[in-house]
């Protein structure tokens, strides 16, 4: 076990801090109201309108997170800059993006635009094409409500880019137990570790990412007397590729999991880069998606139907279990005390086997699915061998629909089939009513979904941009 | 022609926004980035679980005696009226028995910092007598529940006109309201200085609004109150008549506990006790002829107001004098209904109800072009007010440099609709 340190320590904008604050703190009041650090802003306080986004170094590159759900704890031996570090950096001159979107006219009340500013000066900086898609991609989390985004999209068009070097620092140790306030946040590095300390205090807030949980801290404003950052667990942060499948720890980003997603399953990534925005990306972890257990979980209806297998570790043992049966009730998985989720293991796609998933919620980015389909078929000729089907949003838990995938079975791959077996969805899931879409909707949603599936593998060519939900 | 290049401002320029240097460095300072004057208390405001209640009894002992508290304002701390309607009057700034909407605002704590002040707010005991509430225009409408009249202009003979025109349709359309959701939420702080002075910083559109609100809830000369306004991060109607709320509670709990107090709504508070966009109820009866042109129109603009007028009759009469558009309406009634429900108060927003009008007469056109199997280009153009004759407003009004004809013909062909128009159809069919 490395040395405990009783202390926190962060680089903002070059300069080294020592924070004492309680670690549940979100990064946004330490920096506003510790630092007077006044240039970032709390717009929403749940990492949906990308006001508070600041920028983390890690591996030599930028990611943009929002402040306002990362804790001081998470923090803890990080490097950072916000939007009054970047001309800090650059001789005290304002970047090239900088500039651009003051002389283009891309602010108007200008209390979204430093979180506008570093969510694209991180796209500037990096080596990632700058397309109007790129473009739209990195500002999916950042709301504007007065300019129509036009002239920040122009701006971004035209600027230079930058290499701006922040003197990145190799990583400071993190404090693994830091107490302040009557709070205790452990950050243990080894799975020995966290197991350990999670059998000893199981009333802890376990977390990786918290973009999820972190809205207790921001909105909520708790103070809880224990926390386990999962996130820095050496044995949790790994990807690993074999002949059939693929393994990913469960304190893997989604950002640092997309490619290998895109690679292996495209129709997945185009899921994953509709969770939340960039920042929450950034910050976010598949093994949080499986662990937080929602409903409307986008990843889950995706991992049911690829068939995935979890593998969850206590100090009692190791076990495996298939996902589809992680899930108990609402927000309820068969995670014993003192468990943790290790990781995932996605079997990959055979030669004859497709994939699809659909997420249909009210806006197209950064928004809560209403419900999710999922969807891997194997066909013998025209007759269908096996058809996995899963739904979110269509219960207390993802699952499967037994009924319409038993119906499917050794039936023609045609329209009629589907239609006829869209009926069948009905017979497995009771969905509720709520301010997303009443019960009937969401049958219907299935239902389409399913016939969206038939079209979308027999009619490629049919424009896609009519699709996109 | 060459174009002047000196003069500033000119409309060829585009000359950078005078803060945007400020804005994209993070230098432009908004309230809650001021500096904190000494002693500055934070304020949590305690709203209405219910949409429409009696209060019972209101008892904040509980809350006076958590860590860091300076103190609670309640309705009886007002000692100059409770009042703080922009158009009317009779809006109260803190709910005395009776409670209107669900989110409105009973009391406010203020303390050393937010955290306490929030956990205090959560021991502030309320008995409530829960009411029955009226939550859609509709019945509103229907138990002729207003917050002010109802409006009507009549122009011409309408009624008479729909009875003898040879097609006859009716029809009804509603539409949505709209949150602001400016992205710097509601704020204000409120500094006291000598005597009864008090400087108050207010993310307001209408200082002088919120002068006269404070002045007439503390009961002291306008000339009193100081507003200070820098800057907004962002507003859209949405800070008009509501700051004034904001504002005055700080500006009472500053003058309660005798320390600067800043107000800072948090999201889900602002979305739940400041008003928003009026949604709307439209009901129609338009007689029309043969070729798409309205002999004549009866409408009826239904809003939901919310529990008080704020400023929906200004909304209201801009709905209404908005049902004509570009189209020359011969012969119309036009009836405005503000309807009161036990919802937020709504209010200004970009527009302020015009958006809401022309909706409606557009609808009826499509209506018209629907049943008549013509193309709405057309059934609009029949409609268009003209140059020299078919040229008044139902508020009889004159329209004058009327270009809409030669603007619509120079654009058409601009555009190529024709041909657009065509190939549009040949990929339908």
């Amino acid at each position: 076990m490395t040395v405990e340190k009783s202390m926190m320590n962060l680089i903002i904008n070059g300069d080294n801090f020592s924070p004492n604050v309680p670690p549940s703190t979100t990064m946004l009041d330490y920096i506003r109201d510790h630092l007077g650090l006044k240039g970032t802003k709390e717009g929403c306080g749940e990492g949906d309108c990308g006001a508070c986004t600041i920028l983390r170094i890690s591996d030599g590159k930028l990611h943009a997170i929002n402040s306002c759900l990362m804790q001081v704890g998470q923090a803890d031996g990080g490097q950072f800059i916000t939007v009054e570090g970047l001309a800090k950096a650059n001789q005290n001159i304002l970047t090239p993006i900088q500039l651009a979107i003051a002389e283009g006219g891309g602010t108007q009340c200008g209390f979204c635009t430093p979180g506008i500013v570093t969510a694209l000066f991180a796209l500037i900086q990096s080596d990632e094409e700058i397309t109007e898609e790129a473009i739209h991609e990195t500002l999916a989390g950042n709301l504007c409500r007065c300019t129509g985004y036009l002239p920040i999209i122009e701006a971004a068009k035209k600027c230079d880019r930058t290499k701006i070097n922040f003197n990145a620092t190799a990583p400071t140790t993190h404090s693994e137990k830091y107490q302040f306030g009557g709070q205790t946040r452990h950050a243990p590095s080894t799975l020995r570790d966290l197991l350990e300390i999670l059998s000893s205090r199981p009333d802890a807030v376990l977390f990786s990412g918290g973009t999820d949980i972190g809205l207790r801290f921001s909105k909520g404003r708790e103070k809880p007397d224990r926390l386990i950052d999962a996130s820095r667990v050496k044995e949790l942060n790994f990807i690993e590729e074999t002949k059939d499948s693929i393994r990913i720890g469960a304190a893997v980003t989604y950002t640092a999991a997309l490619p290998e997603i895109e690679r292996l399953y495209p129709s997945f990534a185009d899921i994953i880069r509709r969770i939340g925005s960039k920042q929450i990306r950034n910050l976010g972890t598949i093994g949080g998606n499986i662990g937080t257990a929602s409903p409307i979980g986008d990843t889950l209806p995706c991992l049911i139907a690829l068939d995935a297998k979890l593998t969850l570790f206590s100090l009692n043992g190791v076990r495996e279990l298939a996902i589809e049966d992680f899930f108990k009730d609402y927000r309820k998985t068969s995670l014993g005390r003192g468990e943790v989720i290790h990781s995932v293991s996605i079997p990959k796609l055979a030669s004859d086997q497709i994939f699809r998933s659909y997420k249909i919620a009210k806006r197209y980015d950064q928004d809560i699915s209403t419900v999710i389909a999922a969807f891997r078929l194997e066909l013998t000729g025209q007759i269908i061998k096996d058809l996995r089907i899963a739904f979110g949003g269509m219960g207390p838990v993802p699952a499967r629909s037994p009924t319409t995938e038993k119906f499917l079975e050794n039936q023609v791959w045609n329209e009629d089939s589907l239609v006829t077996a869209g009926d069948k969805i009905a017979d497995d899931f009771s969905p509720i009513s709520d301010h997303r879409g009443t019960s009937e909707y969401r049958l219907t949603l299935a239902t389409n979904l399913l016939q969206k599936f038939f079209w979308d593998i027999s009619a490629p060519n049919t424009n896609s941009d009519l699709f996109k939900s | 022609m060459k174009p002047t290049s000196t003069i500033i401002g000119a409309v060829h320029q585009q000359p950078n926004h005078d803060s945007a240097l400020k804005h994209v460095s993070g230098e432009a300072a908004y309230i809650d980035d001021l500096p904190a004057p000494r002693d500055l208390q934070e304020a949590v405001l305690v709203l209405s679980p219910h949409p429409h209640a009696r209060i019972v009894s209101i008892n904040y002992s509980k809350a006076l005696i958590m860590p860091g508290v300076s103190g609670v304002v309640t309705a009886d701390d007002i000692r100059g009226k409770n009042d703080i309607a922009p158009v009317f009057s009779g809006e109260p700034l803190l709910a005395e028995t009776l409670v209107e909407y669900a989110g409105q605002p009973i009391a406010a704590v203020s303390a050393d910092t937010y955290d306490q002040a929030l956990a205090a707010s959560k021991k502030i005991e309320i008995e409530f007598e829960v009411l029955r509430p009226v939550l859609s225009i509709e019945e509103a409408w229907k138990k002729k529940s207003f917050t002010f009249d109802p409006l009507e202009i009549t122009f011409g003979r309408p009624l008479e006109a729909i009875a003898e025109a040879p097609k006859v349709l009716e029809g009804d359309i509603s539409c949505g309201g709209q949150d602001h959701f400016y992205l710097e939420t509601q704020i204000s702080m409120a500094v006291p200085g000598e005597d009864q002075d008090l400087t108050v910083y207010s993310s307001t559109q209408h200082p002088t609004e919120a002068q006269k609100g404070i002045s007439r809830v503390l009961d002291i000369p306008q000339h009193c109150v100081l507003i200070e306004v820098r800057r907004m991060g962002g507003a859209f109607g949405g800070k008009e008549s509501q700051s004034t709320i904001i504002a005055a509670l700080s500006a009472l709990l500053a003058r309660k506990v005798k320390k600067p107090v800043k107000l800072r709504l948090r999201r889900d508070q602002d979305m739940l006790m400041t008003g928003k966009r009026h949604d709307f109820l439209v009901k129609y009866q338009v007689g029309f002829s043969q070729n798409g042109r309205i002999l004549g129109l009866v409408v009826d603009l239904a809003m939901r107001s919310g529990n008080v007028a704020d400023l929906s009759s200004g909304v209201l009469t801009r709905a209404m004098s908005h049902v004509d558009n570009a189209y020359f309406l011969e012969n119309a009634l036009i009836r405005g209904w503000p309807c009161k429900t036990n919802t937020v108060s709504n209010t200004a927003f970009r527009g302020f109800g015009g958006p809401q009008g022309m909706l409606a007469i557009e609808t009826v056109l499509e209506h018209i072009a629907v049943e008549l199997q013509k193309d709405i280009g057309a059934v609009r153009a029949a409609n268009w007010y003209k140059k020299t004759i078919r040229n008044t407003t139902p508020y009889k009004q004159v329209v004058k440099d009327n270009i809409l004809p030669d603007l619509v013909a120079e654009l058409s062909q601009k555009a190529d609709l024709i041909q657009r128009q065509r190939e549009i159809d040949e990929f339908n069919n």
